[in-house]
């Protein structure tokens, strides 16, 4: 390609942004996003290519065709039962799917519980025959899990026909997150991943996942009990400093550290 | 498009809505997940054009 033949979307970007406040501009984002992506779709087509061959190209990769998809769903519906939920997760791996995405924390924490250990059983079954020996619990996983946690996304490995226990809920933050403030926001929704998974072998075992349940139960029970006012939004891994609130400074001020004689 | 950007750019993966928020939701005609994981299609540009229930609804408004 060369210079004067396609549209510039770097340059027809900058345009677009110009006199754009600092963080941007709410209501503005979306018009320049859908303005954003029929360049992208132009440029793509002056080129006479897919757009991911056009972008793998100008970033000097190779491009792959094959990418990994999860299926993205299990909402909240009135009279939306836990066999309709569960049919809706089955529909999924019928079609070749083998991650899941359901929502939570917009229920009571005894009824998602409920939600959570159905769809644990329907994918869970499909992958029942495939199961594979899980790799110990490592030193680094605890840490890595809590700050998983704590980015509000949870995933959720079915490791075996033993569901993750919910029972225990202790809360997990990472110290240097609980010192300051709790995040205010947890997840709206979970990602399950079946045992059918090619990944799974370098997933971790029920045992994290439990952690990772828990984890994720025990912020919502901190936020029915503490915080009626936030609701856990938005699926996506948010950085904590987005989720957060004020921090009660009376409540999580750190104990003055002893005087040395 | 995010589909494009995380096949273009190796980015591991991606969300899809095979249900929900149709048409907009799901692939294009014939893409086929196999075991979570599809194939582009060498459409040119995004690739709206390959999902014939979007495209409907895009040359409705177009027209």
């Amino acid at each position: 390609m060369t210079a004067g033949d396609n549209l510039d979307p770097d340059k027809v970007w900058a345009t677009l942004m110009s006199n754009e406040k600092p963080g941007g501009h709410g209501e503005r984002s979306v018009a320049v996003g859908t303005i954003d992506m029929a360049v992208w779709d132009a440029v793509a087509k002056i080129a006479g290519k897919p757009l991911f061959r056009l972008l793998a190209e100008r970033h000097g990769r190779k491009a792959n065709p094959r990418v990994f998809v999860y299926a993205a769903g299990g909402y909240y519906y009135p009279g939306k039962d836990l066999s309709a939920l569960r049919g809706e997760m089955r529909g999924y791996l019928d079609r070749g799917y083998n991650v899941v995405k359901m929502k939570i924390g917009g229920a009571p924490i005894a009824e998602d519980r409920e939600r959570i250990e159905a769809v644990l059983k329907e994918i869970g079954n499909a992958g029942a025959a495939r199961r594979r020996r899980q790799r110990p619990l490592r030193p680094g996983d605890r840490d890595r899990l809590r700050q998983d946690a704590a980015r509000l996304s949870a995933v959720l490995v079915r490791g075996s026909r033993r569901s993750p226990r919910l029972s225990r809920c202790r809360p997990r933050w990472p110290n240097s997150i609980r010192r300051r403030w709790r995040p205010a926001r947890i997840c709206s929704a979970i990602r399950m991943r079946s045992n059918l998974h090619p990944l799974r072998r370098h997933a971790a075992g029920p045992r994290l996942a439990a952690v990772r349940l828990r984890a994720v139960l025990r912020a919502r029970a901190n936020i029915s009990a503490r915080w009626r006012c936030c609701r856990p939004h938005g699926w996506s891994p948010q950085p904590l400093h987005s989720a957060r609130r004020p921090p009660d400074v009376a409540q999580y001020r750190r104990r003055p550290r002893p005087r040395r004689q | 498009m995010s589909l494009n950007i995380a096949a273009g750019l190796g980015l591991g993966g991606n969300e899809s809505y095979p249900d929900l928020f149709q048409p907009y939701g799901g692939f294009p005609d014939g893409v086929r997940v196999e075991n979570g994981h599809i194939t582009m299609p060498d459409l040119p540009g995004i690739g709206f054009e390959g999902k014939s229930d979007l495209y409907k609804e895009m040359k409705a408004l177009a027209a």
